[in-house]
């Protein structure tokens, strides 16, 4: 791959592509959005290959591009939101995006739905940490590496953002009367 | 205790921690209960971020993919240099090697070789010890 090999390099695309898309686009809230993600992450991969150490592996290393692209194209939605006049009204007006009611019975759809509209709620540092933990099973040493922080930063980081998504669960199942919080009877 | 059964569901408490936490599951219906959401939670965001493999996606990156990374300049050139070098390295070893300057010699050969020949225990089978051997040399000396 070092070498230009091109065929190595798609087989490499193959192996991690549905990592990287679903990641990109659970962190972007935005499918489309994400593939677009995706694809530029892979691209910068490859004219970067020469600084890749093997310090940590490609997967390490290609989650890392991932989450920096995700954080520049959450910034740059944030500011084009705050100057634009939709972010201001909604600010005013406390607008929620729009929910689609989730019944009790969740089967497999409805959960990753769920997944998504609860993660969608959460400041980028928790949902980041939270799929990372949850999507993607990555072991703390393996998000201490991706996110470049100690252990003792992914474990508080992590248990911050599991008490933020638990408050989001409480409120969302508040507001849908359909959605149960406690699961034992 | 929430802490650990977290620690626990992720697989990240050690063994022997293990036995108190699965005790305390048995009978806290909050903790299983909590065990349960998450386990749901987990299950759905897993989902979330597994997709279907698509090569389209994969073309579209091999598309958009320019000419061969540039491997930086002392990746791409170093074998070259090394091998070009090799010959001036190798003389350079060996004059070093050839104009080395050879062993002082030690004080006590110095003193040895002062000593008057012809000494009846210089070459006999029961030399004394070169600590005995000093003390004569020196005695001579003076």
């Amino acid at each position: 791959v070092l070498d230009g090999d091109r065929d190595a390099y798609a087989a490499l695309v193959r192996r991690h592509e549905t990592k990287v898309r679903g990641l990109c686009a659970a962190l972007l809230s935005d499918r489309d959005e994400g593939e677009d993600a995706a694809q530029e992450v892979f691209v910068k991969a490859y004219r970067s290959l020469a600084s890749f150490r093997g310090d940590a592996s490609f997967s390490t290393w290609l989650h890392r591009i991932a989450l920096n692209r995700c954080r520049d194209l959450l910034r740059a939605r944030s500011r084009r939101k705050t100057e634009s006049w939709d972010g201001i009204l909604e600010k005013r007006e406390g607008v929620e995006p729009e929910v689609t009611p989730v019944e009790t019975g969740l089967d497999a759809a409805d959960s990753a739905d769920l997944a998504r509209r609860l993660l969608a709620k959460l400041p980028e540092d928790y949902r980041t940490i939270l799929l990372l933990r949850e999507g993607e099973g990555l072991r703390y040493e393996e998000i201490s590496r991706t996110l470049e922080v100690s252990l003792d930063a992914v474990k508080s980081r992590l248990r911050r953002a599991r008490a933020a998504l638990e408050e989001q669960w409480k409120i969302l199942a508040g507001k849908e009367g359909g959605l149960s919080w406690t699961t034992t009877k | 205790m929430k802490e650990r059964v977290f620690l626990l569901r992720d697989g990240e408490l050690p063994p022997e921690g293990r036995g108190g936490v699965e005790a305390h599951l048995g009978g806290c219906a909050e903790c299983r209960d909590l065990l349960a959401r998450w386990d749901r939670f987990g299950a759905g965001a897993a989902r979330a971020v597994a997709l279907e493999a698509d090569e389209s996606f994969v073309q579209s990156v091999m598309s958009r993919l320019g000419p061969a990374p540039a491997r930086g300049f002392w990746a791409a050139w170093k074998l070259p240099a090394l091998a070009a070098l090799s010959p001036v390295l190798a003389a350079l070893l060996f004059s070093v090697m050839s104009s080395a300057p050879e062993a002082a010699p030690s004080t006590e050969a110095l003193l040895l070789s002062q000593a008057r020949p012809g000494s009846a225990w210089a070459f006999s089978t029961e030399a004394p010890g070169t600590d005995d051997l000093m003390g004569t040399v020196l005695e001579e000396d003076q």
